[in-house]
């Protein structure tokens, strides 16, 4: 619907619900709109966009009066321009002195003074606050301020949801400032960048002013999964200069963190591999791209069939990772191909499978915005997928949505929470068993959902039956009464449904695939499936974990999950020039170190991952690494992994590609090249492509032809070709609609938002899976190793931080390893705030700061799992695997700690006694 | 659930026990005037007084009689008797008037102010002689100073509660609001806005709705909502039910200024007291309505008081103002409709109930029916919250009421209506208690504050201080407010210093105008209007420090009295962040 009025009569056609100013905007009229975000909610505040507007008495503001067809709207009478020049003049006089020879370039205001040839403002300028440059990123300078408070608007509600900044003070004493007034540093501040983004006059800026940019090219976000839009700005030098939001992405609707926003200078590091290398006489040695294709072509034949393994990587397209797969299994005759799925979400997957046939995230973000109640477990999304966190600060502070947090750290979004649930780490499957009873004792089970759609009841029933309050309470040592007001609040939310998003720390467990299926069975019981506002998330870490997978990076199917099977091997060896493909699955990537170290596996090909970073104890991954006779690592740094490596291939960052990822809700987006490929990088797909017309003709296979692309929407046509649930989407579509969310399977399906309306992939019913709690971890707290170290991940840094180290704005806001330890632990073990400490468990060792947080009960340490300054804490942590996904048990491990005084240890971590 | 008559005659049998029984009965004025003047101290000696002499004896905390000047006024009720009043009382005055009036039954010698009641106390004068008294018509404030505000039978057993049970047993909502309307009671919080009206535009929506009492009363010189919650909380309670009841609302909000400990402790006391004889909660007195009713603090911010702001700062925000419209019927605190009353407007109403939307209309003048409720001070005799008829002159209420300016001095001006009032000259005197005519004088009746300046104000120094607080008091958020503020206290400080530049006249009435047209709420548009009506009424005073660069009174040159902080609670800040 759309409304027509008049701009100083000149009729302007709007659509409906557009406020004046969005018409006069439209209509092309300059009026300034000095705290008008075009992205955000009217503020009100400049007094600067007032206009007339016939029948209405005096000069309302434009940016907050709606717009109504017929109306007829002045910008400009003599009596507007006056009243608007004593505004826009009082505005200058904040500013200070330059503007006495003329307002220099406080961009949007500037602009305005000049349009109104305000050169010189009659009043004193004043004595502005200082500069806070706490933060390494960016300064607020309130000396260019003029309190428009957009930025303090970004900050909070109806936008990120944080709430760092906002006006302190009050008449001329306001300014912007932090909670208790202190430094912008030492606030809650996450430096995600909303507010410069949206400062008018340049206030808050970065510390470096950056170059000219000659283009902006509109792509997608390479760190986690929750798929942000970014427009990436390009100088002269072809280097990206800054990184803005996208507020047409509908996944991130305009909203960046830290990492989106201010993490992109590893794409220029120097760091970068700029040509191939090969070993020669132990050394990894530059070589022409000739050379090493032949190296690695001669080499990789020798391997074909099940000596051969390879890691796709989540952080390349989903054209590099299906070109990867049908190489792996087209020329290498091999399915051992896995990602690090297996190390995040596999039991997510493998639950999702089981019970439902399908292993992705059955909503989407707009759905945690309808909801009346939102259950996270098991992850820390402020952190994690910061913008995805946001959508849910939104539902609970805009529109009263409930939140369950079930994590036993005291997360950020423990703030936001109805609910906070601690239990002991690992002992998730009785409490979900526990709320799963509730629900069904106190009759707020979807019945008709149970009965129409999902089997396994009964038996799930019998399981869950013994789980009372009582016995739960003991074995996580949450009260019972919590528990059960969890259930009842998930089971019959306020309003609308209730969405299930779990993390990391439901699936790293020995018990993930319990943990998940518990989720799973809670979602079924409750009906909280296949419907707006409700669903299951497991959140994914990695920028196309999703893509990755559905493009058929896993040992055990092809692209969109058609599951090896002779009607599908046939289909894509039809596809596939007729030839034979192997019919065996193979190895996940856990399995695969075991098949090196035993030497059924001899060659691999690692691309984009740093396995001898992201493996549980590392100790015993790289002496198996290093028994192989052929490794051939394709990546942009000279990581771990590669520096043990036969071959290393230079691969081009996100930003030197076109392709596509797939997001944390399904959602296919472009990836679009900003920069041309640093040194001699390539594109994956195109070393790929090239290994396999290369090996094709070794061996006389006729193949080449199946790799021969000029252009990644080729490979993409032929992956939706072969992929149902891929089918609809098209480069095309993805230009003139944006990312589009798969099952699509035709030209004209819009995408589906939510899974599981009306069936399952598995068929019309899902199934309930009962787990019994086991024990609660593989390893227990001993006298020697008193405490349970849980890793995870922090804001600043990226997975093992291979990239975020070489991002210098992210190592300005977190340079090292953090040791969060309870001021009760660090007391028994006379450990200060602030300590140097080394970390030890029965497999290996780390050193980290050692700073004071009650965000773990006592008994817990917490590290993020990041690489930084050579220590890791996957040196520590326990191969022990969950058996159905293969995950290993990251979350827990026992260590001890002690103090270190100049790299020494200085107590003996034990207990010490403490007199009473 | 014990019914309204009920409830009724246990509270009768409780005030005859007071009134009539054996004890005598000692009322203490604690209001913040009498609090002020020392009536804790007072009561603290009575106490003593009285165990020492084994007296037995009632002590109240009562409220405010209005002649605040009198305080701490104590009186004592003895068995069948009429009250004998005692003004400006000290400790060290208390052994004597017990040992007279108690124990020898004599009238004491010293500070009898006089006696209220039927039958005269010899040699004693009567309270209705004092001007003070007898020119109040007191509604809002009838039971003020009578009755003790933390007992809610003492309410009841004056007629309390009476109007919102009619409501609810004889009224049907839309009634109600006939009534309130056709009552033409305006809104006290300044704007002078129809109640009845303005509770009209609630009833087209549905779902949640919310009453907000309005007790921010930032003004300083102001003390009337404080006065009423102070010494009659329920009748506030009690109108707040009848707003809830008309307008379908389920709950109402009383949002006192932090700090306000008095009416806040009253409050939150006679809110308990009303749960717990069941006129709050779940289907009060048994019909079909239920209502809750809970008190928020704000900081101390002046705008807060502004009502979007107030609806801000309740969802525990920043108190800056909203952008209208949206307005507070449809869009209120949490997005619910919302309306928000004054404490005055709404003390009104059990009184327009009870007694009729004609009886209220019949006092007053014009389109301002009922009585303004006045604080009066500044340089007069007799300082005091007085609800007196509107309609009377300001010279009724200075010179009979208020008793003149005191030390032989001249009046010189009236600031009225807060510090976004205006400034009267001593010409004004016949200028009526209206809102529409103190409006067309350039002044407003506001919220009923008057200031008293005598001879000796200089008309740039009082200026200085209205913009002062103005500025201070500026939330920030729109431009012209903030900056206009700012300037406008740049120029009047130098002017004041007589370091005036040419121009500088003009140049406040053109950012005046500027804040006029363009600010976002009442606090910049109506900023002003004191700066210009004391610039319209007392130029000469603005010429003698620009053009003979002398202040005619010499206060501007005085120490200054601009307040650099309004707000007593506040820590002192430093800008930039040196602080932590």
């Amino acid at each position: 619907m759309s409304i027509t009025l008049s701009i100083n009569a000149n009729q302007i056609d709007a659509p409906e619900g557009s406020s004046v100013l969005d018409v006069v905007n439209i209509s092309g009229t300059y009026i300034s709109q000095l705290c008008k975000d075009p992205d955000m909610k009217a503020i009100g505040a400049c007094r600067t966009c007032l206009v007339q507007i016939e029948g209405v008495r005096g000069y309302p503001a434009s940016c907050s009066t709606p717009a109504s067809d017929g109306m007829k709207i002045w910008t400009d009478t003599p009596e507007l321009d006056s009243i608007r020049r004593g505004v826009v003049e009082l505005t200058l006089s904040m500013v200070g002195e330059n503007v006495q020879d003329g307002p220099s370039d406080f961009q949007e205001l500037s602009v305005a003074a000049n349009h109104y040839n305000i050169d010189k403002s009659r009043w004193e300028p004043r004595e502005r606050e200082t500069v806070d440059d706490s933060n390494p990123v960016f300064n607020i300078a309130m000396d260019s301020c003029i309190l428009c408070g957009r930025c303090a608007q970004a900050c909070q509600d109806g936008h990120q949801f944080i709430g760092a900044i906002d006006f302190l003070g009050a008449g001329q004493s306001s300014r912007i400032g932090t909670f208790m007034d202190k430094p912008l540093l030492e606030s809650v501040c996450t430096t995600c960048g909303s507010c410069l983004a949206s400062c008018p006059t340049g206030a808050i800026d970065v510390k470096f002013a950056p170059a000219q940019e000659i283009k902006t090219v509109t792509t997608t976000c390479p760190y986690c999964g929750v798929g942000c839009g970014i427009k990436a700005k390009v100088d002269a030098k072809d280097q990206i200069i800054e990184i803005e939001d996208d507020p047409d992405n509908l996944s991130s609707v305009g909203m960046l963190c830290v990492k989106g926003r201010f993490g992109f200078s590893f794409v220029n590091h120097e760091d970068r591999i700029k040509s191939p290398l090969i070993r020669k006489d132990g050394e990894l040695t530059p070589v022409s791209w000739e050379e090493a294709m032949e190296y690695v072509a001669d080499n990789l034949i020798k391997y074909r069939g099940d000596a051969f393994g390879t890691l796709a990587s989540a952080k390349a397209t989903n054209e590099d990772g299906y070109i990867q797969q049908k190489f792996a299994r087209l020329i290498m005759q091999s399915n051992h191909i896995d990602h690090c799925t297996r190390l995040c979400h596999s039991p997510s997957v493998e639950a999702m499978l089981t019970a439902l046939g399908s292993g992705a995230t059955s909503n989407s973000y707009v759905d945690y915005e309808e909801a009346g109640c939102l259950v996270v477990v098991g992850s820390d999304a402020t952190s994690n997928h910061p913008v995805a966190a946001s959508r849910m600060r939104r539902a609970v502070v805009e529109r009263g949505a409930k939140l369950i947090v079930i994590n036993p750290r005291r997360i950020d979004m423990c703030d936001y929470a109805d609910i906070w649930l601690r239990p002991r780490p690992g002992t998730d499957v009785a409490l979900l068993n526990a709320m799963a009873k509730v629900i069904l004792d106190e009759g707020l089970a979807d019945t008709s959902f149970v009965d129409d759609r999902t089997e396994g009841f009964d038996e799930w029933r019998e399981v869950v039956e013994k789980y009372t309050l009582e016995y739960a309470e003991g074995i996580t040592g949450v009260r019972a009464n919590d528990i059960a007001n969890a259930a009842r609040m998930y089971a019959q939310p306020p309003f609308s449904g209730s969405c299930l998003i779990w993390g990391m720390g439901v699936t790293q467990h020995t018990m993930g695939t319990a943990n998940a299926h518990g989720l799973l069975n809670l979602a079924f019981v409750s009906g909280q499936l296949g419907k707006p506002g409700s669903g299951i998330s497991p959140l994914r870490g990695q920028n196309n974990v999703q893509g990755c997978g559905d493009a058929g990076c896993v040992p055990n199917s092809f692209p969109g999950y058609q599951v090896l099977s002779d009607d599908t091997i046939s289909k894509f060896e039809n596809a596939w020039s007729n030839q034979p493909l192997p019919r065996e699955h193979g190895l996940v990537i856990t399995d695969m170190v075991t098949a090196m170290d035993d030497g059924r596996i001899k060659s691999m090909y690692v691309v984009g991952e740093n396995p001898l970073l992201s493996e549980p104890d590392l100790t015993h991954a790289e002496a198996a690494f290093k028994k192989l006779d052929f490794l051939v690592v394709q990546d942009i740094f000279l990581h771990e992994t590669a520096q043990i490596a036969d071959v290393v291939l230079p691969a081009t960052t996100f930003a030197e590609k076109d392709g596509t990822f797939t997001n944390s809700e399904r959602r296919v987006q472009r990836v679009r090249k900003v920069i041309e490929p640093v040194g001699d990088s390539r594109p994956d797909w195109g070393i790929i492509g090239e290994l396999g017309r290369r090996i094709s003709d070794k061996l006389g296979l006729e193949l080449k032809h199946e790799f021969d692309y000029s252009h990644p929407s080729e490979i993409f046509d032929e992956l939706s070709g072969l992929t149902p649930i891929m089918g609809g989407i098209t480069y095309d579509r993805l230009e003139q609609e944006g990312g589009i969310q798969w099952p699509c399977p035709t030209s004209d399906h819009p995408g589906t938002r939510y899974l599981y309306e009306s069936d399952f992939p598995r068929g019309p019913k899902a199934k309930f899976v009962a787990f019994d709690q086991g024990p609660a971890a593989d390893e227990v707290p001993t006298e020697r190793f008193p405490l349970i170290l849980n890793t995870g991940r922090i804001l600043y840094h990226w997975h093992g931080g291979t990239i975020t180290r070489r991002a210098s704005n992210l190592m300005a806001r977190s340079p090292e390893l953090e040791l969060a330890i309870n001021a009760e632990d660090a007391q028994k073990y006379g450990i200060d705030d602030g300590d140097w400490v080394r970390v030890r468990s029965r497999r290996g060792d780390m050193e980290a700061r050692a700073l004071f947080s009650d965000k773990q009960a006592p008994g817990e340490l917490f590290v993020p799992f990041a690489k930084l300054q050579e220590h890791a804490a996957n040196y520590l942590t326990n191969p022990a695997l969950d058996p159905t996904s293969r995950i290993p048990e990251y979350k827990v491990c026992a260590v001890r700690v002690d103090k270190l005084v100049n790299g020494e240890v200085v107590s003996d971590g034990r207990r010490r006694r403490v007199r009473v | 659930m014990p019914t309204y008559q009920e409830i009724k005659t246990t509270a009768d049998e409780r005030w005859q026990r007071l009134t009539a029984g054996e004890r005598p009965w000692i009322r203490v004025g604690t209001a913040m005037c009498g609090h002020a003047a020392g009536a804790y101290e007072v009561i603290d000696a009575l106490k003593a007084e009285l165990e020492k002499r084994d007296i037995n004896a009632v002590i109240d905390e009562v409220g405010c009689l209005g002649i605040c000047y009198a305080e701490p006024l104590v009186d004592i009720l003895k068995p069948s008797g009429s009250r004998l009043f005692f003004h400006n009382l000290t400790p060290e005055d208390v052994p004597e008037i017990i040992e007279s009036y108690l124990v020898e039954d004599t009238v004491p010698e010293t500070k009898v102010l006089g006696y209220m009641g039927d039958d005269p106390i010899d040699g004693v004068g009567d309270m209705n002689d004092i001007a003070g008294i007898n020119r109040q018509l007191r509604i809002a404030l009838r039971n003020a100073g009578n009755i003790a505000p933390n007992d809610i039978y003492q309410y009841i057993s004056q007629g309390g509660y009476a109007g919102i049970n009619k409501a609810l047993t004889e009224m049907q909502p839309d009634e109600v609001i006939k009534e309130v309307t056709d009552s033409g009671l305006r809104g006290r919080g300044g704007a002078a806005f129809p109640t009845g009206v303005k509770w009209s535009f609630m009833v087209r929506s549905t779902g949640p709705k919310y009453i907000l009492c309005n007790c921010e009363e930032g003004d300083p010189g102001a003390y009337n909502d404080k006065g009423i919650l102070e010494s009659d909380p329920h009748t506030l309670l009690e109108g707040l039910m009848i707003a809830g009841y008309a307008t379908g609302s389920s709950n109402g909000i009383v949002f006192i200024r932090h700090g306000h400990d008095g009416p806040i402790d009253r409050t939150q006391e006679a809110i308990n007291q009303a749960y717990d004889l069941g006129l709050l909660g779940e289907n009060i007195l048994g019909t079909d309505f239920s209502y809750d009713i809970e008190v928020a603090l704000t900081g101390d911010s002046y705008v807060a008081g502004e009502e979007t702001a107030l609806m801000e700062a309740i969802e525990g925000k920043r108190a800056q103002p909203r952008f209208r419209p949206p307005f507070p019927a449809a869009f209120g605190v949490w997005g619910k409709p919302s309306t928000i009353n004054n404490v005055k407007s709404l003390s009104y109403t059990p009184e327009i109930i009870s007694n009729g939307a004609e009886w209220f209309s019949s006092i007053g003048v014009n389109r301002s029916t009922g009585t303004a409720i006045l604080c009066l001070n500044g340089n007069i005799t007799y300082p005091g919250l007085y609800e007196v008829p509107m309609g009377l002159t300001l010279g009724e209420v200075v010179n009979d009421i208020g008793g003149g300016v005191p030390n032989g001095k001249e009046l010189k001006l009236l600031q009225t209506g807060g510090p976004l009032g205006g400034v009267l000259s001593s010409e004004s005197m016949d200028i009526h208690l209206d809102f529409d005519e103190m409006r067309s004088a350039g002044a407003i009746l506001g919220s009923g504050g008057i200031i008293v300046g005598d001879e000796d104000v200089c008309a740039v120094d009082l200026t200085r201080i209205l913009v002062a607080f103005c500025q201070y008091e500026s939330c920030g958020k729109c431009f012209p407010c903030r900056l206009g503020m700012e300037h406008l206290l740049e120029i009047t400080e130098r002017i004041a210093r007589c370091e005036s530049r040419p121009g500088d006249l003009d140049l406040m009435r053109s950012v005046g105008g500027t804040m006029e047209t363009t600010s976002l709420c009442g606090h910049g548009q109506l900023g002003f209007g004191p700066i210009r009506s004391a610039i319209t009424h007392f130029e000469a005073d603005f010429i003698s420090h620009i053009e003979e660069g002398k202040c005619p009174t010499g206060s501007c040159l005085g120490p200054k009295h601009v307040p650099k902080n309004t707000r007593p609670f506040a820590t002192e800040f430093v800008p930039g962040g040196q602080n932590g």
